[in-house]
């Protein structure tokens, strides 16, 4: 069956027909909402799309490379403060945006090399980020002292940067990007680090740190150095979640330690978890439907919040350990068999009943 | 540098655990292109000296040379790039992804991409599982999965092969097979084969290793070795023999 | 020489809080290799236990003892309903007791609201040169010995650690010999959490209690168990050792949070040199 093709497309193969099909449907939907709705609308679909870039980041390096990572809030948070400091400085927010995914980048290698070339095991590497992230918002926190300060910017600790501006557009320096201007950058961005994910899975390297997922030891046995493409693969996701860090900087006008702290961690991984880390689209939905869940408790207090976090992560660790989307799938593939059995059953009886006749 | 006569040789290898020599001063030559079997009775320290010529373990002491190169300390994809394709006792598969792309994988690491997708077929098609090539390797039986990993094992077309116990938990005629596929492969590659299954080293056997507690006891013809008293005596557990 | 007596002071003190707020989870993730993100939140809970006790007019070191027993009961409710399910699932643990720590930090927060709140058991100080030290503080380094100490005999010398540490090595054998594995995993459990809780009850008096304390103790926590290596005893003193005199030196030199940051680049260099941890390739010992 066509539907049945679709959901078996192993990730290596080139995405069918459908697929690209479905993605320029919902694309197209998605350039098109911006003129049916309210501004307040947009703000709030591309914060969902800011996260779900960062969900991705952290969703593949997960689901296909099998490298949990408590702390791609490291690079996010990396990613929006270089991106404020620049662009504050220079007045140049192109090349700020640049430096966003750089930096992120430099810092991913540099932290990734220490801990995969040390050959830590998988615990340790997730302990590890988590750490990380916890100490790097620590210490921005503890900047608000007016003499912190990076060029002419002061971080100010834990109130963070508030004037952060708007993104210009780069062939026009005095027009800038505002509110439905980010909406749209936000939302093709994340369109192109999805596709860009998923060709990704179709190449030699792509293939390559899938099988690194699954049994390490052979990969190496067939000559590859799986701590070069575990590297990478780390890299491309600090990367991902640093552009994450600049958009959200852009969106808000506004930079924070909140984006590193244990809380933000724990959203993500949220994210992850109920939309399900063995497919790429699990993430996007995941980080949709968790944000909208959260702004709708939104008005409830901070205790609340965590709470309903916190309640939610321990049941869908318990009764959906693979997602939403995994058990749907799993929940109508079910169904579909049931009804085939129903369907050859009363095949079995009528022919019965015929020879009998 | 004198280019050394043999592929695969050890020197003076040992490993000991504590106060135990699993391994002690072995040297071994295996000859371009031979087919060896190392047999011996169970603890003789047959699977430690395959780990570590395999570069899998670290040797307490002593140097392993392949191809006039010491590989005593490097490390499993150093080991496998110099053209050495090793597999080990219980099945190490890619279990989530497809036959096809087990072997492809393999392929594809020395080779570009049209000719890697050429090998992979070739060797599905040597392995008769080209019509399961889209099948999970997880899903199938032992017997394919084993096969599945001496594909991949084909398909990095390596000098050297190392097989620890190929035939194991096999059915007879998935042995046969095996044997058959052993014998086809070192038409173009060495092999050393660790085994326990006497039927199947007859099939495949022509120069035998005989370990016992931690050194070689006896290397001959198969026909020589199973006629040997002291061989017999190991085996049956008489004790006396250093 | 004053000078020199506040430096050992310092890093005395440094390594004392790196034993307390670590050594429970050296049990919980040391010997059952239970991840328990949830660590910091049962220090947490340490604190505000007595925080209830003491304003409820109990003396301040029997409110203690309560403290730490109560996380105790409650660590052991959280392994039957929760732990319990997901031995050998290592990620979900992972998760699943970050899970617990959102909902312990929701449910403090609500009972309590978010503001800081303290506790008084003031001993008086005492003056080294230009410094005064808190006595308080001194009991405090010797109560992080002494647990130390407790525990090593608790392991070493009864039939309750011994049976504990055949489990925790080889359940299957255990439970061959009759033992009942899950009864010694509960309890087990339960007295890395009352651990845990006796830390934060004797440190309500020095730090500002706040629902959210927790996470300022869990990557200590974590990173001290981690860097110590396979035995949990043993490698929490050294690794406490290796981190106390950082922190306590650096901290005392310039700040709190540098030290801290110090703390975390030594112990990723330590792990880099080490993998397996300090005592990664001892081979006996607790």
């Amino acid at each position: 069956m066509f539907i049945q093709k679709f959901f078996e497309t192993p990730p290596s193969q080139m995405p069918h027909r459908v697929w690209w099909t479905l993605v320029g449907l919902a694309v197209a939907i998605g350039l098109l909402i911006p003129r049916f709705t309210e501004i307040d609308v947009h703000l709030d679909l591309s914060i969902v799309f800011i996260f779900a870039i960062l969900a991705l980041s952290m969703g593949f390096l997960w689901g296909f490379v099998g490298m949990l990572s408590f702390g791609q809030t490291v690079f996010f948070g990396l990613g929006g403060y270089t991106y404020a400091v620049w662009s504050l400085n220079y007045n140049e927010t192109t090349f700020g945006m640049i430096l966003a995914i750089f930096i992120p980048v430099l810092a991913a290698a540099a932290l990734g090399y220490f801990m995969i070339y040390g050959r830590i095991s998988s615990i340790y590497f997730t302990v590890t980020t988590l750490v990380v992230t916890i100490v790097l918002e620590k210490a921005v926190r503890a900047t608000s002292d007016e003499r912190f300060k990076i060029g002419d910017v002061m971080l100010r600790g834990q109130n963070g940067i508030s004037t952060v501006p708007d993104l210009q557009v780069p062939w026009n320096h005095h027009e800038t990007l505002f509110l439905t201007g980010v909406y749209y950058l936000a939302f093709i961005l994340m369109v192109l680090s999805y596709i860009g994910l998923r060709l990704l899975l179709t190449t030699h390297f792509g293939r390559v740190l899938v099988s690194i997922r699954e049994n390490e030891h052979r990969a190496e046995m067939l000559g590859y150095d799986t701590r070069r493409y575990r590297l990478m693969a780390f890299v491309i996701s600090g990367g991902l979640a640093g552009l994450a860090g600049g958009l959200y900087g852009v969106w808000g006008n506004f930079v924070a330690p909140e984006m590193m702290n244990l809380s933000s961690a724990a959203s993500l991984v949220m994210y992850v978890i109920v939309g399900g880390k063995s497919t790429l689209i699990g993430p996007l939905v995941g980080t949709g439907i968790v944000q909208q869940a959260t702004n709708w408790l939104g008005t409830a207090g901070l205790g609340q919040v965590n709470l309903i976090l916190g309640g939610v992560m321990i049941i869908f660790v318990m009764v959906f350990p693979r997602g939403v989307l995994p058990s749907l799938g799993t929940a109508v593939t079910y169904l579909l068999q049931s009804r085939r059995h129903l369907s050859v059953q009363s095949d079995v009886v009528g022919k019965n009943a015929q020879r009998e006749a | 540098m004198v280019r050394s006569d043999y592929l695969l040789e050890t020197r003076n290898l040992r490993k000991s655990y504590g106060g135990v020599n699993a391994i002690a001063n072995v040297d071994f030559k295996l000859e371009f292109g031979e087919l060896r079997c190392l047999i011996g009775p169970n603890g003789a320290g047959k699977s430690t000296f395959f780990k570590m010529i395999s570069g899998q373990i670290p040797p307490s002491a002593g140097t392993v040379y392949f191809d006039s190169n010491n590989i005593t300390r490097s490390s499993r994809h150093q080991v496998s790039r110099m053209g050495i394709g090793i597999k080990n006792q219980v099945p190490d598969v890619f279990d989530n992804i497809s036959v096809r792309e087990n072997i492809w994988l393999a392929a594809r690491f020395r080779h570009h991409e049209a000719k890697g997708a050429k090998i992979a077929d070739n060797v599905l098609e040597q392995l008769s599982l080209t019509r399961l090539a889209n099948s999970l390797v997880g899903e199938l039986a032992h017997g394919q999965r084993q096969w599945v990993e001496f594909g991949m094992v084909m398909a990095l077309q390596p000098q050297l092969v190392l097989l620890d116990e190929p035939a194991a938990g096999m059915t007879a005629e998935e042995t046969n097979r095996t044997a058959q596929l052993i014998l086809e492969l070192n038409k173009t590659s060495a092999i050393v084969v660790v085994e326990h299954d006497m039927q199947f080293i007859r099939q495949i056997a022509k120069k035998v290793t005989v370990f016992h507690q931690g050194k070689i006891l006896i290397e001959d013809t198969m026909q020589n070795v199973q006629a040997n008293e002291m061989v017999r005596d190991v085996y049956l557990g008489k004790s006396g023999h250093a | 020489m004053s000078i020199l007596i506040i430096y050992l002071y310092q890093i005395a003190f440094s390594l004392g809080i790196f034993v307390l707020i670590s050594l429970g989870l050296a049990i919980i993730f040391g010997m059952m290799k239970v991840i328990n993100l949830a660590q910091g939140e049962f220090i947490m809970l340490g604190a505000y236990l007595c925080l209830i006790t003491t304003q409820a007019g109990i003396p301040f070191w029997l409110a203690v003892i309560l403290s730490s027993l109560g996380v105790g009961i409650f660590g052991v409710i959280v392994e039957r309903c929760l732990i319990q399910f997901l031995y050998g699932r290592i990620m979900d643990t992972l998760l699943a007791t970050w899970g617990l720590s959102l909902l312990m930090v929701g449910m403090v927060t609500t009972i309590f609201g978010p503001q800081e709140a303290g506790v008084d058991a003031q001993l008086g100080k005492f003056q080294v040169g230009d410094y005064s030290i808190a006595v308080y503080n001194l009991v405090l380094i010797g109560l992080a010995f002494l647990m130390l100490l407790l525990t090593f005999c608790l392991w070493r010398y009864t039939r309750f650690g011994l049976v504990v540490r055949g489990t925790m090595q080889k359940p299957q054998m255990a439970a061959a010999l009759g033992i009942n594995t899950k009864y010694y995993y509960m309890l087990t459990f339960g007295y890395g959490s009352a651990l845990t809780g006796f830390a934060g009850a004797v440190l309500a008096p020095i730090v500002g209690n706040q629902p959210t304390m927790g996470s300022f103790y869990v990557a200590k926590a974590f990173v001290t168990v981690i860097a110590g290596g396979d035995l949990p005893l043993m490698g929490t003193l050294l690794a406490s050792s290796v981190f106390g005199v950082t922190d306590g030196i650096v901290s005392f030199l310039s700040t709190q949070v540098v030290g801290e940051i110090c703390v975390l680049l030594v112990a990723i260099v330590l792990l880099r040199l080490l993998p397996q941890g300090i005592t990664g390739r001892f081979r006996r010992g607790i």
